[in-house]
């Protein structure tokens, strides 16, 4: 077992490639920045497949250093990495496809003129994104859950001086300098929807150690079994856990930053706003099991903000016209999908749609970027349109990601939501409800975005062209993996034995499934029903030619108006009592300077007197001496003394 | 044995020589000149005024006048050499830059 890499080495080597594309980028010249940061992302990739291949039964815990000493109760924290079935996973994801969007990015942001840069903070990113999964304390994970977050700031805000600010024409120039201003406020927005989640998580842990006196993971689930503490606890433990949980994977009702997160460049968008760290909140969930197993108020409050999620990022992604937007919407509902499981203690079936999802979510993200790439940075499906005849092969894998989120047979999706599905069914019929309708409307949004981007006449003005090698190789890998990942855990009921589970199962407790055989398949036939409905639907529309407007119309292109409820609730009292404080400042401000302007005429009369001559304030000694002993002359002699 | 009055009388005079020197001479060097004579008048009342009452506290008061006046001097004599060669004048009248 000795000669297995360290853990500590995955996140060290994104680390190192960052540090040194930050200190040194002259070092290197056009792609090779690039090819740096791919390769570290590969090496870890490659370590994480050996420490997989070699997990023994017990979770290996690697202790680094002592960090928090001697603190209260002799709760003595370490940086350590903790690699059970459950981080292997999540490690595997992360290197796994942040290798491939890495290798994406080298083609995507080729002409772009930060690109070491970007790869830098991509780097910085895969790093703390492992930290947060490896981690064995709460605290150690947020340092990455912080980390994730900056980088996520950093990079929804790569553009923010606008992608033409040095180009000659005015007009594009004004355009640019606009989207400058909205990408700085996407990227600001989610830093400050973030935090709010993460003060939830702080206080989380304040309050899990003022209970078990240890942030440590492995102890506190030796601890919580079999302590005296109050329910009540331990239920606003998890709640605070799902505050900061909800903030991170933009759930309800944190939600809106994670569609504006769309403003930085299409693989940040697959690989952090899809693919990752969106799903640290489900991850934060699962890894917290043996909490939420003893709190079962506060997991149907994750199951919750899961489906209510799931059905409003359905309705949300209705009627989008940006071909990110769509995704992004379906991000979110997909998200509550997880939420929904994880919070119904079904963790294998959220973890296991979490990986799907990374497959097929990253695929179809990377997809749309070859696509805005092709027509030239437009991003408009209603211009869109027929693009199948110009970019085949990017066409096919839409098609395996469409019908892997669409849930069709043998697609990936299929499975994992299947699965997520049965368990909603087993143990809340309104969740389930909830989840068989957004299945249908999650197929007709996706089937809409096909529709409109791929089939039909093309409707844009450029000249569209196939994407290059570097692009087509993670697109074909994806592709290949959100077809047949559904197979490593092929359900009982259909002759498979449940592989995935059997290996999660491991580090989260299962629950068995108890619902006969006969229900499981009316189950399935029912998803599936969904799905073809949904993309049936679709395709009628587009038939008629009425896609271009979805359903729900204005409700839905502005997200339920949940943005404009924020500003008016939130943002306008704000707006207001900052405005009012300005005009008190303001009205300080003016009252001093008039005081002052005022002052300085009575003043000048005084600057007479100064009037340089150095004869002149000779006098003036001579009197005022002469004056004060004349006084205490004439005051001496009146004394009679 | 000259009386202490005498002195005063001629402190009184050299003062008000010196005094008005300063106010009515233009040349930087004859308005130091003045009030070192000031300053002169006001030891000679010092040490008068030390005989008289047979005290030497007046007389170390002027030894302690007399070092200062000597590094006063050399300051001053500094100052305006250094005026001099910046303005080309010493004429008090002209140098009225620090006007209010």
């Amino acid at each position: 077992m000795d000669s297995l890499p360290a853990l500590y080495l995955l996140p060290l080597l994104p680390l190192l490639g960052f540090t040194i594309l930050m200190v040194l980028p002259r070092l290197f010249p056009d792609k090779t920045g690039g090819w740096l940061a791919t390769g570290m992302v590969g090496v870890a990739f490659v370590i994480a497949v050996i420490r997989y291949l070699n997990q023994g039964a017990a979770p290996a815990h690697e202790v680094l250093w002592a960090w928090l000493p001697n603190m209260a109760l002799n709760a003595n924290l370490s940086v350590g990495f903790w690699l059970d079935q459950l981080s292997a996973l999540m490690a595997l994801i992360i290197t796994g496809v942040g290798f491939l969007i890495h290798l994406y990015s080298i083609s995507y942001m080729g002409h772009d003129p930060k690109f070491t840069r970007f790869f830098a903070f991509l780097n910085f990113f895969v790093a703390m994104m492992l930290i947060l999964v490896l981690a064995d304390s709460y605290p150690l994970m947020f340092v990455g859950w912080e980390g994730v977050g900056m980088a996520s700031y950093l990079l929804i805000g790569f553009w923010f001086s606008g992608r033409n600010s040095e180009a000659s024409d005015a007009q594009v120039r004004a355009a640019s300098d606009a989207e400058a201003v909205s990408n700085s406020n996407a990227a600001r927005k989610a830093f400050i929807m973030n935090r709010i989640g993460d003060l939830g998580f702080m206080l989380g842990m304040f309050l899990l150690f003022k209970l078990y006196g240890t942030l440590s993971i492995p102890e506190l689930a030796e601890r919580v079994e079999g302590a005296q503490v109050a329910q009540a606890g331990i239920e606003l433990a998890c709640l605070f856990l799902l505050v900061g949980a909800v903030g991170k994977s933009g759930q309800l009702p944190l939600t809106t930053w994670l569609p504006d997160a769309m403003a930085g460049p299409t693989p940040v968008s697959a690989l952090i706003h899809a693919a990752t760290m969106v799903t640290a909140g489900v991850y934060l969930v699962a890894r917290s099991h043996f909490l939420y197993d003893l709190a079962p108020n506060a997991s149907l409050w994750v199951a919750w903000a899961g489906g209510l999620t799931a059905l409003y990022g359905a309705l949300s992604a209705l009627n989008q016209s940006d071909i990110k937007k769509i995704l992004a919407y379906s991000t979110v509902s997909q998200l509550g999908y997880m939420f929904l499981a994880v919070g119904l203690h079904a963790y294998s079936a959220g973890v296991f749609h979490l990986l799907t999802h990374a497959f097929f979510k990253a695929l179809l993200f990377l997809a749309a970027g070859a696509v805005i790439h092709a027509l030239h940075e437009e991003q408009d499906v209603r211009k869109m349109g027929g693009l199948h005849k110009f970019m085949p092969f990017t066409h096919l894998v839409s098609v395996a990601g469409v019908l892997a989120i669409a849930g069709i047979p043998v697609w990936s999706g299929f499975f994992s939501k299947d699965a997520i599905l049965a368990s909603a069914y087993e143990q809340n019929t309104a969740l389930y409800l909830i989840g068989l309708g957004v299945a249908l409307l999650t197929a007709f949004y996706m089937g809409r975005w096909y529709f409109l981007v791929w089939r039909g006449a093309y409707r844009g003005h450029g000249h569209p062209h196939e994407a290059d090698t570097l692009t087509k190789i993670p697109l074909g890998v994806l592709a290949a993996l959100a077809t047949l990942a559904g197979f490593l855990n092929i359900p009982t009921f259909l002759g498979g034995k449940h592989a995935f589970d059997d290996y999660i199962g491991r580090a989260v407790p299962l629950h068995a499934h108890e619902i006969p055989v006969s229900t499981e398949w009316l189950l399935t036939v029912f998803a599936v029903l969904a799905g073809v409905i949904g993309l049936g639907w679709a395709f009628l529309a587009h038939r008629r030619g009425a896609l271009a407007t979805g359903p729900l119309g204005a409700v839905s292109s502005n997200a339920l108006y949940l943005d404009a409820l924020y500003d008016g609730v939130i943002g306008n009292p704000s707006r207001a009592v900052a405005g009012a404080l300005d005009t008190v400042d303001r009205g300080t401000d003016d009252a001093l300077s008039g005081v002052a302007r005022n002052a300085s005429g009575p003043g000048g009369l005084f600057t007479l007197w100064q009037s340089g001559f150095v004869r002149a304030y000779a006098v003036s000694m001579l009197l005022g001496t002469a004056g004060i002993i004349g006084y205490w002359a004439l005051k001496t002699i009146g004394s009679g003394a | 044995m000259v009386p202490t009055t005498s002195y005063l009388a001629l402190s009184g005079i050299l003062f008000a020589l010196g005094m008005i020197g300063v106010l009515t001479r233009r040349t930087a060097i004859m308005v130091f000149l003045s009030v070192e004579l000031m300053l002169n008048a006001a030891n000679l009342a010092l040490v008068a005024f030390a005989r008289s009452w047979g005290d030497p506290t007046g007389q170390t008061a002027v030894f302690i006048v007399m070092t200062l006046a000597a590094a006063e001097v050399a300051i001053g004599l500094a100052i305006i050499v250094a005026i001099f060669r910046k303005r080309e004048t010493t004429n008090v009248d002209d140098l009225a830059a620090l006007k209010g």
